[in-house]
């Protein structure tokens, strides 16, 4: 889990009772997530800190995922996607619903990026036998890699 | 021009030019023109089992006008409005409004399976503006949301008066996605008992976005964790702006943004009949109102006495500080230099730097127009050497801090703040803890404190007398040229460090 270190910061209490509470979590790579928040007097900041946890894991996650498949579709085989706060697993179901309803130029870099897939990494990633990955690649992703390079190609000089 | 009708129940010809012969979809728009009022039935109920794309014809300063209205009187007027039409759309579809329309009465629901989405804007320069209506994200997955603009479609402007957002079947991730969209929201708010994790993200992926809410009723958007806007998972510029809404308690207000081109404010919202809260989130920092460390005699709202408490995040540069909302303040004096004077505490063990906070004065120093004269009170040059703040030992900072409790002992954590009759006007702030029980009588070390004395060990916790310093910045070379309000924002690139301002520059202007 991304969250390895989380600690109150702050514990301010105010006037009438309710007090400024700063968290802190740090991930595995060192990065901080900081909040701040007004808590009612008698709140447990302390187990809000600990349920926040799953809720920031649950975040990156989710955030490491979309962000590699907007730059799928929107750079084919070109895209570096990452991989520090989510798996090729979770992408890969991603990446196999976005390019289910991707259309246009979207769909052309997705399959792009499908293309430059081994077959292994295809089979894993829409669930397919050997067979099933060459019809793919003949039918959608060939083509799409083709599309893509045409794009990439074109000059306006 | 012509006039359109539209009700889901009509039997007739479907030539859309009266309620008998009424069209059963707006996704039929057949001859309309930009412009041209489109009365939509009281009893129109449409739902479709596929993607709906209704493409208004209006444009940007011609938008269509739809209304709901009592299908019973053949040209309706004000009184026959009603606020019940409905479009949705159902199974694993969106439901997308392309075109200008300024609509009222008529609400959206989108499909019920996971990724759809209900997506107002979504033609470039569309400018839609939806009155008093529901828009519901029915989805049952967490991935899709109520997207507004998208980034192919650019310049676009969405105006929602007293509109309610919910989402009954999901705990979606973002309620609301914003992108390369402008968003003014006032009345209405959140209902349901289905709270999404983040109200809004702004996902422009480098295309700004930006939302203005004001009287909003946000009370239902509550539970632990969730978030008004995901700032850490926000992309592009962006600025979201909540002014005097009803929030619920508990609520975190954002995540820290990944990058400074992010501002969050909070304006007089609270979940109660508070008008303190003002507050500032960005990358850098946070800004938010304190009423317990608060100087004696200081700024106040109303009768209540407060501050300005920055916390810098992990982030801030001297560069790049974090900047709070200006402060004003009303200046009568002419052709003779003002000092302009801060006073502070912090967390620190000796004064700060004129380069880990400072103050900034923008006032009128050309007396023949209204260029403003800037004058910042730090270093010149990121190389230059600082120099340290005036030590304040004569301003009190404990009159409504928390004194300690020692029978039975109090258990703190870091960051509590407390004070002593053994040393007035002093704060002092936990900096370690073991049990964080506190000691049964008052160690001789608070009496003897001074400003930044550290390491006082108190039972199972450690604590430190914060220290006063002031913040100078004058308004010289030129004078003020012009009577005038001079503002003053306050900067502080210090990482990781909380500063307690006096909201009220002083003396001589008040």
């Amino acid at each position: 889990m991304p969250i390895v270190a989380s600690a109150i910061t702050g514990d301010d209490r105010q006037s009438d009772g309710r007090r400024w509470i700063g968290e802190r979590h740090t991930d595995h790579i060192g990065r901080i997530y900081e909040f701040t928040y007004l808590a009612d007097r008698l709140a447990d900041v302390v187990a809000a800190m600990n349920a926040r946890v799953a809720i920031i894991n649950a975040d990156l996650t989710l955030s490491e995922i979309n962000a590699n498949v907007a730059a799928v579709t929107a750079f084919g085989s070109l895209a570096v996607p990452t991989f520090l706060y989510s798996t090729q697993l979770q992408n890969f179901a991603a990446l196999r619903e976005a390019y289910a309803t991707a259309t246009h130029v979207e769909a052309i870099m997705g399959g792009d990026f499908l293309s430059s897939l081994t077959d292994a990494q295809l089979r894993t990633a829409f669930g397919m036998n050997a067979a099933q990955v060459t019809t793919l690649r003949a039918n959608k992703l060939t083509p799409a890699a083709a599309a893509a390079a045409t794009i990439r190609a074109a000059s306006g000089a | 021009m012509a006039v359109w009708f539209y009700r889901s129940g009509a039997t007739g010809t479907g030539d859309g030019l009266s309620w008998t012969n009424a069209r059963v979809s707006l996704v039929t728009m057949t001859s309309v023109a930009a412009g041209e009022q489109i009365w939509v039935a009281d009893d129109h109920n449409e739902s479709t089992a596929g993607a709906v794309s209704i493409v208004f014809p209006g444009t940007v300063d011609n938008p269509n006008i739809v209304t709901c209205a009592d299908h019973t009187v053949a040209s309706p007027a004000v009184t026959d409005f009603k606020t019940t039409g409905k479009v949705t759309c159902t199974g694993n579809n969106q439901l997308s409004l392309s075109g200008s329309f300024s609509s009222y009465g008529v609400s959206f629901q989108d499909g019920t399976s996971n990724q759809t989405t209900l997506a107002p804007t979504q033609g470039a320069h569309d400018y839609q503006r939806i009155e008093q209506a529901t828009l519901t994200y029915a989805s049952t997955g967490i991935s899709g949301a109520i997207a507004i603009g998208n980034t192919t479609a650019s310049d676009t402007r969405l105006d929602l008066n007293n509109v309610t957002v919910t989402c009954p079947n999901a705990v979606a991730t973002n309620l609301l996605i914003l992108k390369t969209t402008s968003v003014r929201w006032r009345g209405g708010g959140f209902t349901g008992a289905s709270v999404p994790a983040a109200l809004v993200r702004m996902n422009g992926a480098g295309a700004p976005a930006s939302l203005f809410a004001e009287a909003l009723d946000l009370a239902a958007f509550t539970g632990v964790g969730k978030l008004l806007v995901r700032g850490v998972d926000s992309n592009g510029p962006g600025l979201v702006v909540w002014s005097r809404c009803k929030i619920a308690s508990n609520i975190t207000i954002t995540s820290t943004p990944p990058a400074p081109n992010f501002d969050i404010y909070l304006l007089e919202c609270d979940s109660g009949a508070s008008i303190l809260r003002n507050e500032k989130y960005n990358h850098d920092g946070t800004q938010v109102t304190e009423t317990a460390v608060v100087m004696t005699g200081g700024s106040a709202i109303g009768t209540t006495p407060i501050s300005i408490k920055i916390s810098t995040t992990a982030s801030p540069l001297w560069v790049r500080p974090f900047e709070s909302m200006p402060l004003q303040a009303n200046n009568t004096t002419v052709g003779s230099d003002v000092a302009v004077n801060i006073p502070g505490i912090w967390n620190g063990t000796a004064v700060p730097n004129n380069d880990d906070i400072w103050p900034e004065i923008s006032y009128f120093g050309d007396g023949t127009s209204t260029l403003a004269t800037i004058k910042a009170g730090t270093k010149a040059f990121t190389q230059s050497a600082n120099s340290a703040w005036a030590a304040d030992s004569t301003s009190a900072w404990d009159s409504l801090v928390p004194a300690f409790v020692r029978s039975p002992q109090e258990t703190v954590a870091v960051g509590a703040l407390r004070t002593t009759a053994n040393n007035p006007g002093r704060v002092f702030i936990c900096t370690a803890i073991g049990t964080g029980v506190v000691a049964a009588s008052e160690p001789a070390g608070y009496a003897s404190a001074v400003d930044g004395t550290a390491g006082i060990t108190d039972g199972g916790a450690t604590f430190q007398a914060m220290t006063r310093f002031t913040l100078t910045v004058t308004a010289t070379g030129p004078a003020p040229a012009l009577a005038g309000v001079i503002r003053t924002v306050i900067k502080a690139a210090n990482r990781s460090k909380n500063f307690y301002l006096n909201a009220k520059p002083v003396p001589a202007i008040s």
